[in-house]
């Protein structure tokens, strides 16, 4: 069976780091970018089964990232969940607007986010 | 001096071991900047290194189940601790839930809280304040004892960090320090302390209210807007026993956090503060009931626009501004009211909801009931004596047809302006 492809991308290195192994020891073939260049980057080329974006990076932010997944043909259906260290409840809500398909505020519970991630890939977008 | 310009003389050998000298120092300064700079990147570089070979196995940790030497590549190194502490502090940051317990019992099974508690005991405060600070971040209830003992250490900045520290720690032992130095306002910020306490949450709401029968009155007050700050249940039965306490400051701090925890079923005990003999009581009592889903107060705070005493009308016309629509519809209803001060109250709110100008602006409307409804609001208004407000909004008003309707009201007769 093929792994599941997923892309991690934030700015915050430890988050980037720990994201990446963890989701590594559950079997996922993870791909980081450090920026929203980058990012975009990873998802041209790695073709995702999962993207997990920060909110606030440099270049492009979450928002933006995520509604291009959206509007690019070949991406359209790939799950996002958004990670972000602000409160504003407007935040979640702008995330859902643009097409994230989950919003997890840090600091995460890291079972909780694999498991997001897991169904967010065997069950499809919701 | 001709010798001298000639590059001879002793005066010219002088000048030359002078100027050779200090370009000597020069350079050798130079190379001590360069080659400790050198130095700091090489440790910098070798620490990332060593960081990144230290990390996978101590992210499994957190995630996983076992002792935390399984976990470890290699034995620790010596001057490891501060990178596997970085490490730790930096995932607790970002992560929440059990990675925090984990990475406590890492703490506790490498021995790194025992090192810092020794350094608690070091000759130099800012060791101390430095051990305390990881102590607290390490969150370790076996360092209790010691920052315990840290809150009575003679610099300030060990104190504070110690108390911090015990905040983090959120067992009871290391609570009750806390609630005991509310109590000490004489050595500690009742702000600060307060600060430490709140941030613990529900855990401090416990140890308060075990202390607070042989608390002091200040204590009592500070604890009072503690409970309201935390926003717990749990003190909700004691916040309603104060509200008729002998002291009027714990009687109206009561209300207040009551207002703050937001339990509508503390509405009539609220009510009941709206009769209090203090006025501030009464203004904090209106200040409450606006915070609180439910209408049954209503009643109480239209009467409470009458009061003596401009706070309390003030903030009972804020609550029923609140209360949404049907404190808006109770609002108007004031409008009729015998009392005068009731009456500009409410128009006072009214005005700064926004409500009469979008009265105002239904003197336009194309259906009648509308229409009639805002035309009774205007000679309600006439009859209260605000015509200030509609005589400004007559001249200025951007609509032609308001302008003129608000005119023919008032018996205004205004200049001609462009439609």
């Amino acid at each position: 069976m093929r792994q599941h492809r997923i892309v991690v991308a934030d700015d915050d290195p430890i988050v980037v780091r720990f994201l990446s192994a963890i989701l590594k020891d559950e079997g996922f073939d993870v791909r980081t970018a450090d920026d929203g260049e980058k990012a975009l980057q990873a998802i041209q080329e790695h073709h995702p089964d999962l993207v997990i974006l920060d909110l606030v990076m440099p270049y492009h932010d979450g928002f933006e990232i995520c509604q291009r997944v959206r509007a690019a043909a070949e991406t359209r259906q790939v799950p996002v969940i958004i990670l972000s260290m602000k409160e504003k409840e407007q935040d979640a809500l702008r995330a859902f607007e643009v097409g994230a398909d989950d919003f997890v505020r840090k600091p995460f519970n890291a079972l909780e986010l694999v498991a997001r991630a897991r169904k967010l890939m065997t069950g499809g977008r919701g | 001096m001709r010798r001298f310009l000639q590059g001879s003389g002793p005066m010219y050998e002088f000048v030359l071991a002078l100027f050779y000298s200090v370009g000597a120092v020069f350079a050798l300064l130079l190379a001590i900047i360069l080659i400790g700079k050198a130095w700091r990147e090489l440790r910098e570089r070798s620490l990332r290194r060593r960081r990144l070979v230290l990390e996978p196995g101590f992210f499994r940790y957190v995630v996983g189940q076992g002792p935390i030497e399984s976990f470890l590549p290699r034995p620790l190194r010596r001057g490891e601790q501060i990178l596997v502490e970085q490490i730790f502090f930096d995932l607790g940051r970002v992560v929440k839930g059990s990675v925090h317990e984990r990475a406590r019992e890492a703490f506790e099974r490498l021995g790194f809280v025992d090192r810092a508690v020794a350094r608690l005991r070091s000759r130099r405060w800012w060791t101390r304040a430095e051990a305390a600070e990881k102590l607290g971040l390490m969150g370790s209830p076996k360092a209790t004892a010691a920052l315990v003992q840290a809150m009575h250490d003679p610099a300030a900045e060990v104190r504070v960090r110690a108390a911090r520290a015990l905040g983090n720690i959120k067992t009871s032992q290391a609570l009750r320090p806390l609630v005991r130095a509310l109590v000490d306002p004489g050595r500690w910020s009742a702000i600060r302390v307060a600060g430490i306490l709140i941030g613990a949450g529900d855990d401090a709401v416990e140890i308060l209210l075990l202390e607070f029968p042989s608390m002091p009155l200040h204590a009592r007050i500070a604890a009072v807007d503690i409970f309201g700050r935390i926003r717990s249940l749990k003190a909700i039965p004691l916040l309603r026993e104060l509200l008729v306490s002998d002291e009027a400051d714990l009687r109206a701090r009561a209300a207040f956090a009551l207002g703050s925890i937001g339990d509508p079923s503390a509405a009539p005990a609220l009510v009941q503060s709206l009769s209090d003999r203090s006025w501030a009581v009464r203004a904090m009592a209106a200040k409450a009931l606006g915070r609180l889903r439910e209408e049954a107060s209503i009643p109480h705070l239209c009467q409470a626009l009458a009061d003596v005493q401009w706070w309390v009308r003030a903030n009972a016309a804020e609550a029923l501004k609140n209360k949404g629509e049907i404190g808006m519809k109770a609002l108007l209803g004031m409008l009729d009211a015998t009392d005068a001060y009731a009456a500009q109250q409410a128009v006072q709110m009214l005005q700064e909801s926004g409500v009469l100008d979008s009265l105002v602006s239904q003197l336009a409307a194309d259906t009648d009931p509308q229409r009639q409804q805002a035309l009774e609001v205007m000679a309600k208004l006439v009859k209260l004596r605000r015509t200030d407000l509609l005589t400004e909004m007559a001249h200025n008003h951007p609509e032609a047809t308001i302008r003129q309707r608000l005119a023919i009201i008032l018996g205004l007769r205004l200049e001609k302006q462009p439609a």
